[in-house]
């Protein structure tokens, strides 16, 4: 390891990259600037291109600059990087503070064969070093060196199940060489067939998100064609279909596209998914166009979740994600897949493998009868108020159809009084929520940030409460919420929680 | 099993600037009902409006000033254990939060115009998920409880 600590530089094609970040810093002080040149009527086009050619002049110079100035060295236990044109700016990203190495190759990338490097740490809300061409070599020793991994495996392993009963690990026999860790063989790999990731994309439910981007989108395409007398009204409504039929069969071929081109996205996103551990790490690879990496310590996993939506759910599958520092929640749903689809019956032995550990509950509390109301009443209550304008206002006769809010209002309270649950056992906490979508969370009681009972006036005549756990990641509060159980079991729980022995039996 | 509530109270000054901060949005309240007065007489604008104005900036007044400072006061409880921070609070829903000690990154004191004239200072801690407070505590008081919480805080080996 005599080159380790050698300052080292990116590949040389980052300069594009520095160049493109200068501009797009620029992009309002060059508008402006084009603007009133442009609109300065007695300006010479020697101007205009001089202009032009100076700043580009510039931006490569500063680009190059830029690349001259960023170098990084990486100690045993932390990089170190140095950069800024004007200012310089040293940091040190110690291993210990690092939740998550990612690194992903778009085309450019691919072309050189380099990769674009991410580390995210533990206390900041956007990532602590962004490297956009690092060489594949340099970016898995990069990797390895500051992801805590082999080395510390049983640390972790430890530190999940609370130091108690130590899991049956498949094998761990890591090597406690990281430098031969690549070339030797993973603990556990799991890839995601084809045909699965398709079926993933295809009940990926954003085809309501991406309907809504489009029609956002088209008018807008509308506005700015119709600016430039390129769009004629006329000619477009001539296109429009008639009759009824007509604009449902419009209408479903539209959305019909958009599914499609929605499930073409996502696949080639997750295309290839695949998962590794190797002792305390894992690795996660996926992407068709793009391919991108992520691998985080088994010790900053914070909690899993298990979401089936409707759709994944009548195919008897569910997805599996994990709540690390650099989880992003998007549409409701986490966007750290462990796993993106696998047979609902096979993900405990999935998160065996993968996440060991993790304890999967052997049963579930409920909530009683009482607390029907409260997964009602609330719903109900919104829906019903928001149901009078409808009623009223609806024409044709047809204002009873505004009924249906309070209905799907019941039923989705109905869905979640019973999809509720939890579960207490080996220092970690099962919680099985939501709708029409059953999520399911597994939280270490280690990883609890901090946890709350709380008690409603409403609750309160019924002796219930909510116990509500928050555990860390970047982009959102995750609040596990067990709620209307009561308020005794609540408060048993937390005593639990709170690692005081419920010697004496409650009740 | 026997479980402690938490016990302390906060600072008694804390009612009277609690109850200053109500009389200072009141003072808002009143400023905002007198323009949309006068804007009422000026363009002729429809009563109600000036009539709901006066309506809402008078009841925040009262239960900023007579009831939410009283509630608070009587609500909140904080303990400092070994092992974690207990806070029972909540002015319609009851809360108590718990947060383990190893979890806290950051202990604070802040402390705005109207604390400062009552002399009280704010706790804040903060953990990877969220910040908590004890409002209102006197000046030594708080000092105690920084210092307390960042040693207990410390001795624990914190981990994310």
């Amino acid at each position: 390891m005599m080159n380790c600590n050698e300052p080292k530089r990116q590949h040389p094609i980052s300069v594009l990259f520095f160049i493109v970040k200068i501009v797009k810093d620029m992009i309002y002080p060059l508008i402006a600037f084009i603007l009133s040149t442009a609109l300065n009527d007695g300006v010479r086009p020697l101007w205009i291109w001089g202009g032009i050619a100076l700043f580009t002049a510039a931006a490569v110079a500063l680009g190059a600059l830029s690349w001259f100035r960023y170098v990084y060295r990486l100690e045993k236990n932390a990089l170190h990087v140095e950069y800024g044109l004007f200012v310089r700016k040293r940091l040190t990203v110690p291993r210990d503070r690092v939740q998550s190495v990612d690194t992903s190759a778009g085309i450019v990338q691919q072309l050189f064969g380099v990769q674009k490097l991410v580390i995210e740490t533990a206390g900041s809300r956007k990532p602590e070093v962004v490297m956009n061409a690092v060489p594949v070599a340099e970016a898995e020793r990069i990797r390895a060196a500051m992801v805590k991994g082999a080395a510390e495996a049983e640390a972790a392993a430890d530190g999940w199940t609370d130091g108690g009963s130590s899991p049956e690990l498949p094998v761990l026999t890591a090597p406690a060489n990281p430098a031969a860790e690549p070339s030797s063989p993973p603990d556990a790999v799991y890839r995601v067939p084809s045909a699965r990731i398709l079926l993933y994309s295809a009940t990926s439910g954003r085809l309501f998100l991406s309907l809504a981007i489009i029609g956002a989108l088209y008018s807008q395409i509308e506005d700015i064609l119709g600016m430039f007398g390129l769009f004629d009204p006329e000619t477009a409504e001539s296109m429009l279909p008639v009759t009824v039929a007509g604009w449902i069969a419009a209408s479903a071929a539209a959305v019909l596209l958009i599914w499609l081109l929605g499930t073409a996205v996502i696949t080639a996103k997750e295309y290839g998914f695949t998962v590794e551990r190797r002792g305390g790490k894992l690795l996660i690879r996926r992407g068709l166009l793009e391919k991108k990496q992520f691998s985080v310590a088994l010790e900053r996993i914070q909690a899993v979740h298990v979401h089936q939506n409707p759709l994944r759910r009548l195919f008897g599958f569910a997805s599996v994600n994990l709540v690390t520092f650099a989880s992003v929640k998007e549409d409701g749903q986490i966007n750290s897949l462990l796993c993106p689809l696998v047979p609902a019956r096979e993900v405990p032995a999935l998160l065996d493998a993968f996440v060991p550990g993790i304890v999967w509950p052997d049963g579930f509390d409920r909530p009683g009868r009482e607390a029907l109301t409260g997964y009602l009443a609330f719903p109900l209550a919104f829906a019903a108020i928001a149901a009078v304008p409808g009623l009223i206002w609806i024409p044709g006769g047809y204002g009873w159809t505004a009924l249906a809010l309070p209905a799907a209002a019941l039923l989705f309270g109905w869905l979640r009084f019973r999809n509720a649950g939890w579960h207490y056992r080996d220092g970690q906490v099962a919680v099985r929520f939501g709708g029409f979508n059953r999520q399911l969370a597994l939280v270490p009681r280690r990883r609890i940030q901090w946890f709350r009972v709380k008690v409603s006036p409403l609750q309160k005549r019924r002796k219930l409460a909510t116990l509500q756990l928050i555990t860390a990641s970047s982009g959102f509060a995750a609040a596990w919420q067990i709620r209307h159980i009561p308020r005794r079991t609540a408060e048993a729980l937390m005593f639990r929680l709170r690692g005081r022995d419920p010697s004496s039996p409650h009740e | 099993m026997e479980d402690l509530l938490p016990n302390e109270k906060l600072d008694a000054a804390a009612l009277r600037a609690w109850r200053m901060t109500g009389w200072l949005y009141a003072a808002a309240g009143t400023v905002i009902v007198g323009a949309a007065l006068w804007l009422t007489i000026r363009f002729d604008w429809p009563v109600w409006i000036v009539g709901l104005l006066a309506v809402i900036a008078a009841v925040i007044a009262v239960l900023e000033i007579a009831v939410v400072p009283k509630v608070r006061m009587a609500r909140f409880r904080y303990a400092i254990r070994e092992d974690e921070i207990d806070l029972l609070h909540g002015l319609v829903v009851r809360k108590r939060t718990l947060i383990p000690m190893v979890k806290i990154q950051h202990v604070d004191t802040k402390q705005g115009p109207i604390l400062r004239r009552y002399g009280l200072l704010t706790v804040t801690f903060s953990t990877a998920a969220g910040n908590h407070e004890i409002p209102a505590l006197d000046a030594a008081r708080a000092e105690e409880v920084q210092t307390r919480i960042a040693r207990l805080a410390r001795i624990t080996d914190d981990e994310l």
